[in-house]
């Protein structure tokens, strides 16, 4: 088909109908189109070979059609939008999404805190009851050693080490590393030093300087 | 939700054709129904389940006009999973309900188009059909894995502008003037396109099958996605 014959056939006009304009239509089940088909191929038999051609083209398609209509099923509406979210791109995705989840919690005062609710907190005197999840038990231990003194804080963001998408579309499997910065008072400590020729290491006592010596 | 585009599903012979589609309805109020009218609104006001069968119903042509634009390099999977993030995230900002399927068809172009621009992207689209036989999750078996990514393949190979009302019309039995509507452009240029694109089907696969002599092997010589991007 040419641009003119389209201008043409926009227009109203009622010129012969190409061939393939009439093919397609018979194709999609036009019976007008099919009749007109098969009155050409009395005095044009290719016409009818080029239809069985389309024809077969097009239940190609149909299955075509159901391959990616059983693809497109599978996919089930995320709970919350991703935009940009690719899984080619999973690692760097999911490293900036922990990395801003990190700092929007460690930047929101109270953010952290108000998730543990007043039931927590109060299990976490006798640590092990109320808690439902790893979780909760790790918050409620990051809160408690705060206020005792014991964390400072912990490293952020956290480390990815690996992520894979799960086969039963529930999502993603992250492995990241998570590091507490904690404080503790020890009454000595040791350190490593080489002693003798052959410069084995070997731990020396350090003990904290007594008021006289100070 | 009405006839548009997935309650009837396509089959092997097709029986929607252009005369349905000029027969059936006149009016653009009468494609969007009023119980439409009504999920849209509420999917726009962000209703978790109304948002929900917005993507039932619609995500099958998405499909099929992800599978019209995007390169072969891209992964239909992760298009199809975009758009539908898409969705959820940004539907709150289509205030016009009867956009909402053009918004979502535009959505999946221009994920299709990213696609193409990201050399990191994995070229695995045409794998996953034939690794469909490994999971056995959608049943789909050997055989019709493999023609899929024929089939794809020469559809890669048409440009967008026929591929897309040639996929909507033979894969998901839209009438032309439904797909008309999608892609807003007359009635007659989507019929052009759709015996151009079929007529170009036609020429490529005769000519895969001659290359191969007789065997299809279409991806051998599948267009790239920058000669997509710039067909006419």
């Amino acid at each position: 088909m040419t641009p003119s014959h389209d201008q043409h056939q926009a227009s109203g006009g009622e010129p012969p109908i190409d061939a393939d304009l009439l093919l397609s239509r018979a194709v999609a089940g036009d019976r007008g189109a099919l009749a007109e088909v098969r009155a050409r191929g009395a005095s044009d038999p290719s016409i009818l070979e080029e239809l069985a051609m389309w024809q077969a083209d097009e239940l190609r398609l149909a299955r075509l059609g159901r391959t990616l209509d059983a693809r497109a099923d599978r996919v089930e509406l995320p709970r919350r939008g991703i935009v940009g979210g690719r899984q080619s791109r999973l690692g760097w995705f999911v490293a900036a999404a922990i990395a801003l989840a990190w700092f929007g919690q460690s930047l929101v005062p109270g953010v952290r805190d108000s998730r543990s609710t007043a039931q927590q907190q109060a299990s976490v005197a006798g640590l092990g009851a109320g808690f439902t999840t790893a979780d909760e038990a790790f918050d409620a231990y990051v809160a408690k050693a705060r206020e005792e003194g014991l964390v400072e804080g912990e490293v952020a963001p956290p480390t990815l080490l690996r992520s894979r998408e799960l086969t039963d579309g529930r999502g993603f499997e992250v492995v990241i590393v998570r590091q507490i910065i904690e404080r503790r008072v020890s009454p000595e400590i040791y350190r490593v030093a080489p002693m003798g020729e052959t410069g084995r290491l070997r731990q020396i006592l350090v003990r904290p300087r007594t008021e006289t010596v100070q | 939700m009405a006839d548009f585009p997935n309650s009837r599903p396509p089959t092997d012979a097709p029986t929607n054709g252009p005369t349905d589609a000029r027969s059936d309805a006149t009016g653009h109020d009468e494609v969007l129904s009023l119980a439409e009218t009504r999920l849209f609104a509420r999917a726009a006001d962000g209703d978790r389940e109304a948002i929900a069968e917005v993507w039932h119903a619609n995500r099958r042509w998405i499909a099929a006009v992800l599978a019209a634009h995007a390169p072969r390099a891209s992964d239909i999977d992760d298009l199809i999973q975009e758009v539908a993030a898409t969705l959820v995230a940004k539907c709150r900002h289509i205030r016009d309900a009867a956009s909402l399927r053009g918004w979502l068809r535009v959505v999946a172009v221009n994920a299709a188009r990213m696609a193409g621009r990201s050399s990191a992207i994995e070229r695995r689209s045409l794998g996953l059909f034939a690794g469909e036989r490994g999971r056995g999750s959608a049943g789909i078996d050997r055989a019709a894995a493999d023609e899929a990514r024929e089939t794809l393949a020469l559809i890669e190979r048409l440009p967008p502008i026929y591929a897309e009302p040639l996929m909507l019309q033979a894969t998901q039995g839209l009438t032309q003037r439904h797909i008309a509507d999608l892609l807003d452009v007359p009635e007659t240029t989507v019929e052009t396109r759709l015996a151009r694109g079929r007529r170009m089907l036609r020429q490529l696969a005769s000519e895969c099958d001659a290359a191969s002599g007789g065997h299809s092997t279409p991806s051998a010589s599948a267009r790239t996605a920058t000669e997509r991007t710039h067909a006419p």
